[in-house]
């Protein structure tokens, strides 16, 4: 098949004949061949004027004039792309450079003149739709190349082979150290091994689960003894200790006979100040005060025996009958009565 | 709708108990997954909002759905020292505690004694774990520690490792010539640690036996939480422990493959 200039968009072959290809030629018939050929043909003109040109200027036969004109095109393309376009001046003046490295000793204007003709054997209709299809293509090629980056993420979810054996390198070198030495190695391994700790909403139900003794067992299958308690419980995960320390703090700081619905209605107004609690402990202030109030409801330190600490005797808890609901928290309006101050340390 | 889809997705994810499936939730959730993993726009969402929370995505297919991983300083991490940990309670001696860490490593080694068993459970969806059972799993620490016992019959110094701790323990307390049995039997804190992770939803009891004769079945998640976890992170501690202690360890001469 001869490639002369911009042949027929559709070939030799007849397309009535596609029907008894194999899907891979009928797509290449279809689709494929009738752009290739275009882009073959503007290739082969090109060739073409560039052969005529080097006759045309004997002169020029030290210069590699095939690689100027590739260069040329590198230029309007890559220019095209990035800036959307140059004028010819610039691209002639860019090209002279690269010339000029081939005989440094020719006038510069021989250079000018090279890289000018060059240039303007691309600058022909056809040779311009040559151009556009190949910007074309660098474009799709930069947005596969993109594409691809931007997935390059999903790589790491690809499979990855497990090497270390858990009996031969876990298991048996744990034995081997002291159980300083384990617990150092693995608190916080086995913290990240746990996997995410379900955010927690405090709530009585879970307060009831972790003070109440467990179930006792009545089949008697048991091994568990029913009078053993189990273990003494941890302090409630999650409960800042600054959140007591400023429940005491609120209460050490009522000086007069104050019920429980003005206390709430007063921290509520943003008078404490709370710098100390995390932001997300705040909003457990009125529910750990209203705790600590109601229970201090009754209590009978003056008659327990032992010395109960000073901050269990600071407030006297009365039950007026009045009730209250502020909308987070409800129930009787108890009115908390200060201890004397003489009796508070 | 993005927001909602990310949020129903970060919402399985934290629950150790979804896997993606066929129908229902399980379906939803493995269409989610699905478009994690093809859409940038929503994973990029996803990704930021777990940053957010100090978390990021180890692993997303559409068959095991998303692993994600706390942060240790994140908010959704677990605390190290959690008093809510069964290896953290304050009442136990560092000896107890210690065992009972142990037993965290020797359930994975007990389901998956080589890598190459490991491998074929992480790769293979179709695979379940094998269920331990309680005394199994103690027994098969006891023999580890016997077996140092054995070649090290003199133990001296102050410094008791941990296979000594663990064979200071009764192996199971007997309950017929007692009323009150000791509950520091080796069998009772390994059911103890193991019935804390059913609570987590990381095991499953299976039946309704008594606390010592108890069995449970590994999620498959539980795999990767010690694929992605677990197992790089401490061997590479061991392994920088060995070298720091002066190469002596066996765990330096086993990861060259020469015989301990």
């Amino acid at each position: 098949m001869e490639l002369t200039g911009i042949a027929d968009a559709v070939g030799a072959v007849p397309l009535a004949s596609h029907r008894s290809l194999s899907p891979t030629l009928a797509a290449f018939l279809q689709d494929w061949q009738p752009r290739q050929r275009k882009t073959a043909g503007y290739q082969a003109m090109l060739f073409t004027r560039l052969d005529a040109l080097s006759r045309a200027h004997p002169e020029w036969a030290d210069y590699d004039l095939l690689t100027h004109v590739l260069g040329a095109l590198h230029l309007i393309i890559e220019n095209d792309r990035l800036t959307g376009g140059h004028t010819r001046e610039q691209i002639v003046d860019e090209l002279a450079g690269m010339v000029a490295l081939e005989s440094p000793e020719a006038s510069p204007a021989q250079h000018q003149e090279i890289a000018a003709a060059v240039v303007d054997l691309l600058l022909t209709e056809r040779l311009q739709r040559l151009i556009r299809s190949l910007s074309g293509l660098h474009r799709t090629t930069a947005s596969f190349k993109r594409e691809y980056e931007e997935q390059q993420d999903r790589q790491l979810f690809t499979y990855r082979r497990m090497t270390i054996s858990p009996q031969a390198e876990i298991v048996e070198p744990l034995l081997d150290v002291t159980p300083e030495q384990l617990i150092a190695l693995m608190e916080g391994p086995l913290a990240a091994w746990m996997g995410v700790h379900e955010p927690r909403v405090p709530s009585l139900r879970a307060l009831f689960d972790r003070v109440a003794p467990p179930r006792h067992d009545r089949s008697g299958d048991s091994p568990r003894d029913p009078f053993d308690l189990g273990d003494v419980r941890g302090e409630a995960e999650g409960f800042d200790p600054a959140l007591a320390e400023a429940v005491s703090r609120i209460l050490g700081s009522v000086t007069e006979p104050l019920s429980l619905s003005q206390l709430l209605s007063r921290l509520a107004m943003g008078t404490e100040p709370l710098d100390d609690l995390y932001p997300a402990h705040r909003h457990l202030l009125a529910w750990v005060l209203g705790v600590t109030v109601a229970g201090a409801y009754g209590s009978t330190d003056t008659g327990e025996a032992g010395n109960p600490p000073p901050e269990q005797r600071q407030l006297t808890i009365l039950r007026t009958g009045q009730r209250f609901d502020d909308g987070t928290l409800s129930g009787d309006d108890l009115l908390i009565v200060p201890f004397p101050e003489e009796t508070r340390s | 709708m993005d927001g909602i889809d990310a949020g129903r997705l970060i919402a399985f994810a934290t629950d150790v108990t979804a896997v993606p499936g066929d129908s229902g939730d399980r379906a939803e959730y493995a269409r989610l997954a699905g478009r994690y993993l093809s859409d940038a726009a929503f994973r990029s969402l996803v990704d930021d909002i777990l940053e957010g929370v100090g978390c990021e995505v180890t692993d997303a297919d559409t068959r095991g759905g998303l692993v994600i991983r706390s942060r240790p300083d994140g908010p959704w991490a677990w605390p190290a020292r959690s008093s809510d940990l069964p290896w953290n309670k304050k009442t136990l001696a560092i000896g107890e505690r210690a065992c009972r860490m142990l037993v965290i490593p020797a359930l994975l080694a007990f389901i998956a004694p080589s890598a190459a068993d490991f491998d074929d459970l992480v790769s293979d969806a179709t695979l379940r774990p094998p269920d331990v059972t309680v005394r199994e799993l103690e027994r098969f620490i006891r023999d580890f520690a016997a077996q140092r016992e054995a070649e090290n019959p003199e133990l001296r110094g102050e410094e008791r490792p941990v296979w000594w701790h663990w064979l200071q323990m009764q192996q199971e307390a007997t309950t017929k010539s007692q009323k009150r049995p000791a509950r520091l039997d080796a069998t009772y804190l390994v059911y103890d640690v193991l019935q804390f992770l059913h609570t987590q939803h990381l095991l499953i009891k299976v039946g309704d036996a008594p606390a010592r004769g108890s069995v449970y079945r590994p999620r498959r998640r539980i795999l990767a939480h010690y694929r992605d976890f677990l197992v790089d992170d401490l061997f590479t501690s061991l392994r920088h422990f060995a070298q720091t202690r002066g190469g002596q360890s066996a765990v330096s001469a086993k990861s060259d493959g020469s015989p301990a």
